[in-house]
């Protein structure tokens, strides 16, 4: 597996907020890394200095670029929705498509109109005319029909019904990722997402609290339910956040061995959410004491 | 790869034409349709109304009277979006220093007064007074170019940004350098290139029109107007007074990009506002007005007449180009580094 994306401290600070906080990141092809976290967390500001759209302190390459000098040499192999609605209003689609395919050498004009004829966009209409939905999935058709091997998407559901959500997964799952390409996706939508990941990024105040494989989350990871007299002692053991749940409590854990909790109660995988809820609500218990 | 570079370029120029196709396209098909028609009306009414005739013939045949013909464009500025063309005939000779740096602009077509003509071909085209006619109507498309171009300026670096579309024309692989020299091309090259092309085509619609009239007032169209007119030293005056217009307009332009690439809210008040300030400040503190004069000549006084405006300044000229490439270098900065509103 090659190295894709090699970040060492990375750094970005506005005037009253240090936005991204020394994060390191590597990422191998092949993979699928979802980023999370709470809004304000510094995800966007590091998915930016990833692709080279803002300054930053510290050391970064993708594909043994410099993104921040060789911006539109890394674009041919990197393509990135860094937002929703971000598509020209003023544009047709007919119009988008011609400057793509006269732009960029590795797009496949014959795969954007065969994408798009699955959906109801027309190639006549404005893109001002579109719904919010339609216009997102004009730019995955766009994206997809990209010979790239970064993709970048930055929320890109974000206000979508969960209709729309769901199929924008699914078709990114099933007719665009291979083992040569990456795909970083940030969210806090995290179940929707949860089941195509590969890696794992926790975010927080612009830093990285948690960076796992998601095939080492079962063996790291563990969420006990337990009721009754059991909740004291599971309690008693190092834990990193519990909630509440019906007639019992649900306690999270890192690197216990599951024997030593199963005798307790009913031991599973904990859900990405619940852990980055568990995740967060630690780091800031944290810094209040 | 050259193929691959040239389409490349055509399809950066194309995307401007599609983005701002009213102001680049329409504007000068319907100025010329309106300019045709005013034509047209007037050949209907001119041997009903023998005046309007009279004076056609006089200003086709007298050479005495062209060079003080005037056109006066009055903007004005209290009704916004109000523009008012008055074109008017004077006695009088105009005024050289008529430049007014109020919004009002005045051209000149010379022909009789014009300083030693540079080639056979100039020195040909005195003879034809037809040619100043036409000319009116090429300054009228300039005119309507330049308000287009100082919009389309403003507009260019700023509107993608308000409206973060910017975030896609990121996400291509083009440099900010072919995106900012793409602007300035349709500014200088390929805006001009079409109005040009409309004005010359009204001309021979024009020609066409007068003949019709003069054959009308059972005169010999032939000899009254293709007698008067020269079309390639036609085509070579406002081709040629275009390219010379372009060098001197260059660092206006590229002051326009990089206010565009800089404005956080108005791009028209970051380009006025500091040069209004430093030509008062130096009026005030020092006294004098280099910037103002400096700033002066590169601002069309005389965009287009029948005369070539020779550059006087050679070092005026090379210090704008010079400024024109700063300014196109800061532009690019500001778009790569400070494009978040």
């Amino acid at each position: 597996m090659s190295r894709v994306i090699e970040a060492r401290g990375l750094s970005r600070r506005f005037k009253q907020v240090q936005a991204v906080d020394g994060v390191d990141l590597a990422l191998d092809a092949g993979t699928v890394m979802g980023l999370i976290g709470p809004n304000g967390a510094g995800k966007t500001t590091l998915l930016r200095s990833l692709l080279g759209l803002t300054h930053c302190d510290g050391d970064v390459s993708v594909l043994g670029l410099d993104p921040r000098r060789e911006h539109a040499r890394l674009m041919e192999q990197v393509c990135f929705i860094a937002d929703t609605a971000v598509l020209p209003r003023w544009m047709t689609v007919l119009q988008l498509l011609d400057y793509v395919s006269g732009i960029h050498p590795r797009f496949d004009r014959g795969q954007a109109e065969r994408f798009l004829a699955s959906t109801e966009v027309s190639e006549r209409r404005k893109v001002s005319e579109l719904s919010k939905g339609m216009t997102v999935q004009l730019h995955l058709a766009l994206v997809m029909a990209i010979d790239a091997r970064v993709l970048i998407l930055d929320e890109p559901t974000l206000g979508l019904d969960i209709l729309f959500r769901k199929r924008f997964y699914e078709q990114l799952l099933n007719d665009y990722f291979d083992d040569e390409r990456t795909i970083i996706i940030s969210t806090h939508q995290v179940e929707e997402v949860q089941n195509i990941l590969t890696e794992v990024v926790f975010m927080n105040r612009g830093r990285t609290i948690l960076q796992k494989n998601m095939g080492s989350f079962e063996t790291e990871f563990s969420e006990l339910h337990v009721v009754g007299e059991a909740t004291a002692r599971a309690e008693a053991i190092p834990h990193i956040g519990s909630r509440p749940i019906l007639g019992g409590r649900a306690i999270i854990y890192e690197g216990v061995e599951r024997s030593l909790l199963e005798p307790l109660g009913e031991v599973r995988t904990p859900s990405v959410s619940d852990l980055f809820v568990a995740k967060i609500a630690g780091e800031t218990q944290h810094v209040q004491r | 790869m050259s193929n691959g570079k040239s389409s490349r370029w055509f399809t950066l120029i194309q995307r401007e034409l599609q983005e701002y196709r009213v102001s680049l396209v329409w504007t000068p098909v319907c100025a010329a349709l309106l300019l045709c028609a005013l034509v047209l009306t007037s050949v209907l009414v001119a041997n009903r109304i023998s005046v309007v005739g009279q004076a056609f013939m006089e200003v086709v045949t007298q050479d005495e009277n062209i060079s003080s013909m005037n056109i006066t464009i009055h903007i004005d500025d209290d009704a916004e979006g109000d523009v008012n063309y008055k074109v008017e005939r004077t006695e009088t000779p105009a005024d050289e220093e008529d430049w007014n740096f109020s919004r009002k602009w005045s051209f000149k077509p010379k022909v009789g007064d014009s300083p030693a003509p540079p080639s056979e071909l100039v020195a040909a085209g005195e003879d034809y007074a037809f040619n100043a006619v036409l000319g009116v109507i090429n300054v009228l498309m300039v005119v309507i170019l330049m308000i287009v171009t100082v919009n389309y300026l403003l507009g260019s670096l700023y509107d993608d940004r308000r409206d973060r579309s910017i975030l896609f024309w990121k996400s291509m692989p083009v440099s900010e350098w072919e995106v900012v020299l793409s602007k300035l091309a349709v500014a200088l090259l390929v805006a001009p290139a079409i109005y040009l092309a409309v004005a010359l085509l009204t001309q021979l619609v024009c020609t066409g029109l007068s003949m019709l009239m003069v054959w009308r007032m059972d005169m010999d169209p032939f000899e009254q107007i293709l007698g008067n007119v020269n079309f390639p030293h036609l085509v070579f005056m406002q081709v040629a007074g275009w390219v010379l217009t372009a060098l001197w307009i260059a660092p206006v332009y590229a002051w326009m990009l990089m206010a565009s690439a800089a404005a956080r809210r108005s791009p028209f008040l970051t380009a006025a506002v500091p040069v209004v300030v430093l030509i008062l400040a130096e009026e005030l503190f020092f006294g004098s007005e280099y910037l103002r004069r400096a700033i002066g000549r590169h601002i069309p006084e005389q965009v287009v007449g029948a005369g070539l405006p020779v550059p006087a300044e050679m070092s005026s000229l090379l210090l704008g180009l010079v400024c024109a490439a700063l300014f196109l270098a800061a532009t690019v900065w500001l778009r790569r580094h400070r494009w978040e509103i």
